[in-house]
């Protein structure tokens, strides 16, 4: 792997922003590490454009990318339940997600678009984290969901729940 | 695809695709409530998330929130329904001679009425011991209710409620014929 000389990438956000990354923080984007192998190597100086993502949201990914740049590979079975099971979240990554929510989701369709897995997982178990223990009226205040469930669908959810509580 | 919401719903979670939402929910913790209050804030999530399953539900109803709140799960209603719903045979966890195991345990509201076509599970007269008391499922009124024997030995077949209010001489014409016919 001597060979394997360094190279810049430079990464174009939709508002015209240029960032230069290692080509080793880029490559855990799926996507463009893919793109790469596509291209050849011949095509490494040119700048790869990222019309889904800004820049203020970019930055914010390859941070990540950056601080996890030397993360093993995620194993590929995607039906890996482990992954599934479990809210628990990085101590860094709990301290990187904590960002406004519109910036979170931001991330979340960033690293979907950008095909980075392990990234979409803490960004989705963020939510998931938002969301669990809480009543259906704290989850709705949380999200700014508005409640469009007729009189008898209430009726209809209350006889199913007559446990709870929190109405 | 895009959540289907029109306009924009000013929820960035109602407006996430599909399949992020999806992802979202797998996080959810297997627990209760886990991800079924999520169900409960609006329409779109209420028929993303799916109903909790039997197998699911007898899960549940062994952890902490359920243990603590004495819910137990009916495999006739799939609800968590507090103990007192429930018929004394139907509360033991392992199956023996005459009692019920979790798999089988319905409420006494399951057992009265018809369910997918099967007759009530308890028939008119038939005696249900609910938290140490004898119910009965009345034979005037076919509710089920405190068994009137527990006030008056001899009546039998009748709830409370029938026997006190109810004309007396009319249920007990009832029961005789019941017993005339065997």
């Amino acid at each position: 792997m001597s060979e394997t000389k360094i190279q810049k990438l430079t990464l174009v956000a939709n508002d015209g922003n240029k960032i230069e990354v290692d080509r080793q923080v880029a490559e855990k984007s799926v996507l463009i590490k893919n793109m790469l192998d596509d291209l050849g190597d011949e095509q490494m100086s040119t700048e790869v454009p990222i019309p889904n993502v800004n820049d203020t949201v970019l930055k914010k990914v390859i941070e990540w990318c950056e601080h996890h740049k030397n993360d093993p590979a995620a194993p590929q079975d995607d039906d890996s339940d482990s992954r599934k099971k479990t809210t628990d979240i990085d101590e860094w990554d709990q301290k990187f997600m904590q960002v406004d929510q519109e910036m979170l989701f931001e991330i979340i369709l960033a690293s979907n678009y950008l095909d980075i897995k392990p990234l979409l997982d803490v960004g989705c178990k963020t939510v998931a984290n938002m969301i669990k223990g809480k009543s259906p009226e704290e989850i709705r205040k949380t999200f700014n969901i508005t409640n469009d469930f007729t009189p008898e669908e209430e009726e209809q959810i209350r006889r199913e729940n007559e446990w709870a509580e929190d109405r | 695809q895009m959540a289907p919401n029109n306009t924009t719903s000013n929820s960035p979670l109602l407006d996430l695709p599909l399949e992020l939402q999806y992802e979202i929910i797998s996080h959810l913790p297997a627990d209760f409530p886990g991800k079924f209050n999520l169900r409960r804030t609006c329409r779109f999530f209420y028929n993303l998330v799916p109903k909790p399953t039997h197998p699911e539900l007898l899960v549940i109803e062994r952890q902490p929130y359920c243990k603590i709140r004495n819910l137990l799960a009916c495999k006739l209603c799939l609800r968590l329904r507090q103990r007192s719903n429930f018929g004394d045979l139907m509360l033991h966890q392992y199956p023996a001679w005459g009692k019920t195991c979790p798999e089988d345990r319905f409420c006494v509201d399951c057992g009265v009425k018809k369910v997918d076509h099967w007759p009530p599970r308890y028939t008119k007269g038939s005696v249900v011991k609910v938290m140490g008391k004898t119910h009965v499922v009345c034979l005037k009124c076919g509710k089920i209710g405190v068994c009137a024997s527990t006030c008056k030995p001899t009546v039998k077949g009748h709830c409370v409620g029938c026997f006190t209010f109810g004309n007396v001489s009319t249920a007990i014409v009832s029961i005789s014929s019941q017993f005339a016919n065997g």
